[in-house]
């Protein structure tokens, strides 16, 4: 079982240098990019306000109780701003987005597979990795940071929504107050370790999708594998990712 | 993908994007990145909690960030910290401004405040060095208030020890006041009652004196008719008239009778002429009586008439010395000598004039001796002896004379015996017989000569 377990880490390894590889190369199917873009970003753009939105209303509220022992709620904003940008934001969008992308993927892939659709691509002489993984994998590194940035913006937003409903503190204030602790080194970094969050989840969802056996019931394994494996490799990810931004920015 | 689709995608990528700029914006307008600005340097002895980023303030304005914390070479350096300001603040910065380490509140982070300089200093150049203020420490400031509170928690016991004792003093005294109140609340009941009858009273009189104005006004009554009728006015007037006249004659009596007086008491007045006589007058007395005297002692001795004189009682102490009378001289075989022995503390007490004068105890005492020789026939002779020791300014025979006298004079004027059966002796100290034993004797001994014959009928 290890061996398999192995075996499967290995092809995916080589699976997703693949995709590094192919995705400098020509030809690079600028418009199923975009189009990728469009189904993996701009359809999660909802979800990923919507939940970001409530994370910092729950977030505010949480923060204000635990301020207030002190008289400190003037920190509410500063709080939520870098609680938000440096762990909460990146690793709440990359999840949802595992869930959403993830099983979009596997489910459409393993479907194309076990429909022969992806061998028919080849038959017409259509890179069916390029075009398949290739563009999904570019789409996902571009969408999943700036996902990440709406979730990081409607947070804050949820939270000026929960702290103006209480003090009635003007929006540029709350916003000026929300970055007053937030550096360079927190934005940045946090950011766009999310690209690697979202390679992660177009690379594993591919892998399974395009590697679907048993037919539907396949399909639907490997939808579920895709979120598994990928929330999994997300979590592992974060650790090692943090841990290198402090190593380039100890302070 | 048709148009909608790629104006989505584009919004969402632009959109995105933007979004991450004003993230970079906004922390790039923190760090000041986009406005004009000047680094300062400090030198600091701690830099607890300072952190490199951390905000710098000018007077309390958001004014930059700490750039580098820079090591001390050896244990007497100091940490140099390098800040990067606004530029707009550095007016205020001046060469005598102070950068201290401060915290925003208990739990806030650890920011560098920099003081506004005076206008007398010049204004920082980038790159210049301010004096720092090193931090205080929390921990410090504990240690400091546990002492502070170990100090007041003493005083605080001693405080309480002596409010204690005060309470307990309070306590007792009030305790006491409450007696003292609760007795005299009693007797303030009973006064109030007392004043209360008197009230009553008061108002008893004055509703009776009303009655008794009204009847006066009226003209009712003695005072009411004299309030009213002129006519005992007019008697007083006429009493007071008298009275006057009265007081002039008397006092015109008076200065006649002063004149009288004056002239009498004159030194040539008719007073002293009348006082001359009288003293002449007095002086042919004396000798008279000096005559009369020798002639009756000439016929005491008179072979004529001494018969008569010595069966009428009559003796002479004058021819009596004092040693004769001590042999029996008055006695002559006829007559027993009877005495009386009675002290001088008993008798005499210093009078005033710090003479020996006869006390209220000493005449009871010679009544009392008295009272047992009247029963003997009243033509014996009563000799009243003196006797008295020496002191330092009379002799004894002086004090004995005056005893003797001063009894016999008692004697003559309480009992009434003739002077001629009275007499007194003064023996000085010498008392043959005396009860004391020692020969000696300090008062006086009435002495009666009692005829022989007396005892034989006498029971």
């Amino acid at each position: 079982m290890i061996t398999q377990r192995l075996n499967a880490a290995g092809d995916w390894a080589i699976f997703a240098g693949r995709a590094i590889i192919e995705s400098f190369r020509t030809p690079f199917e600028i418009r199923e990019t975009a189009r990728q873009v469009f189904e993996l970003g701009c359809r999660s753009a909802p979800l990923i306000a919507a939940s970001g939105f409530a994370v910092g209303v729950v977030l505010s509220m949480h923060t204000r109780a635990s301020l207030a022992r002190f008289g400190a709620e003037a920190l509410i904003p500063a709080g939520l701003g870098i609680a938000l940008v440096r762990e909460t934001g990146p690793l709440t969008a990359g999840l949802l987005l595992s869930g959403r992308i993830g099983a979009g993927i596997g489910a459409e892939l393993g479907a194309m597979k076990v429909t022969e659709q992806i061998d028919a691509l080849e038959s017409l002489a259509v890179d069916s990795f390029k075009f398949l993984v290739v563009t999904r994998v570019v789409a996902c590194v571009i969408s999943v940071p700036l996902l990440t940035t709406l979730m990081n913006f409607t947070g804050m937003l949820g939270g000026y929504a929960a702290e103006t409903a209480i003090t009635g503190v003007p929006l540029q204030l709350y916003f000026r107050q929300a970055f007053s602790l937030v550096q360079f080194s927190d934005f940045i970094p946090a950011t766009l370790k999310t690209a690697v969050f979202g390679f992660l989840i177009a690379t594993m969802s591919c892998y399974l999708g395009v590697n679907t056996t048993r037919g539907t019931e396949g399909v639907g394994q490997a939808s579920t594998r895709s979120v598994v494996l990928s929330s999994i490799m997300l979590i592992a990810a974060n650790v090692v990712l943090v841990r290198i931004i402090f190593f380039i920015y100890p302070d | 993908m048709d148009g909608k689709q790629r104006t989505i995608v584009g919004g969402f990528l632009v959109g995105a994007t933007l979004l991450f700029v004003v993230g970079l914006f906004l922390i790039g307008d923190r760090r000041l990145l986009f406005e004009r600005q000047f680094e300062l340097n400090t030198a600091l002895g701690r830099v607890t909690g300072l952190e490199v980023g951390a905000k710098v303030r000018v007077a309390g304005l958001d004014a930059g960030e700490v750039l580098e914390i820079g090591l001390p070479s050896g244990p007497s350096e100091r940490f140099r910290v390098r800040m990067r300001l606004r530029e707009d603040v550095r007016p205020i910065v001046r060469t005598d401004s102070v950068a201290a380490v401060q915290t925003d509140g208990i739990v806030g982070s650890t920011f560098i405040q920099i003081g506004r300089g005076t206008d007398a200093a010049r204004m920082v150049e980038p790159g210049d060095t301010i004096e720092g203020q090193d931090p205080i420490e929390f921990a410090d400031l504990i240690e400091q208030g546990r002492e502070t509170f170990r100090i007041a928690s003493r005083q605080m016991t001693d405080v309480t020890e002596a409010v204690l004792d005060t309470i307990t003093t309070l306590n007792e005294t009030a305790r006491a006041a409450t007696q003292t109140i609760v007795a005299v609340g009693e007797d303030v009941q009973t006064i109030t009652g007392t004043g209360s009858r008197m009230v009553e009273q008061a108002e008893l009189l004055i509703e009776d004196g009303r009655g008794v104005v009204a009847d006066v006004r009226a003209g009712k009554g003695t005072f009411g008719q004299l309030l009213t009728d002129d006519a005992p006015y007019r008697r007083w007037v006429g009493i007071a008239t008298e009275a006057e006249q009265a007081v002039a004659n008397l006092r015109q009596m008076t200065d006649r009778t002063r004149t009288l007086v004056e002239g009498i008491t004159a030194p040539d007045g008719a007073g002293q002429q009348i006082i001359q006589v009288l003293r002449d007058t007095a002086a042919d007395s004396r000798e008279v009586v000096s005559d009369l005297s020798e002639s009756t002692e000439a016929l005491k001795r008179n072979f004529l008439f001494r018969g008569f004189f010595r069966r009428r009682g009559f003796f002479d102490l004058d021819t009596i010395s004092r040693d004769a009378y001590l042999a029996g001289a008055l006695e002559g075989g006829n007559r027993t000598a009877l005495r009386v022995w009675i002290d001088a503390g008993v008798l005499f007490a210093p009078g005033p004039d710090g003479t020996e004068q006869l006390t209220p105890s000493g005449r009871r005492r010679l009544d009392s001796a008295m009272a047992d020789l009247v029963r003997y026939p009243r033509d014996s002779p009563l000799v009243v002896e003196g006797y008295a020791e020496s002191t330092a300014s009379e002799p004894a025979y002086a004090r004995s004379t005056d005893r003797a006298r001063t009894v016999r004079e008692y004697v003559l004027n309480r009992f009434g015996r003739r002077a001629t059966l009275t007499g007194m002796m003064a023996m000085s100290g010498e008392a043959p017989g005396s009860p004391r034993g020692d020969g000696r004797w300090s008062g006086v001994a009435l002495t009666i000569f009692v005829g022989n014959d007396t005892f034989a009928v006498a029971p």
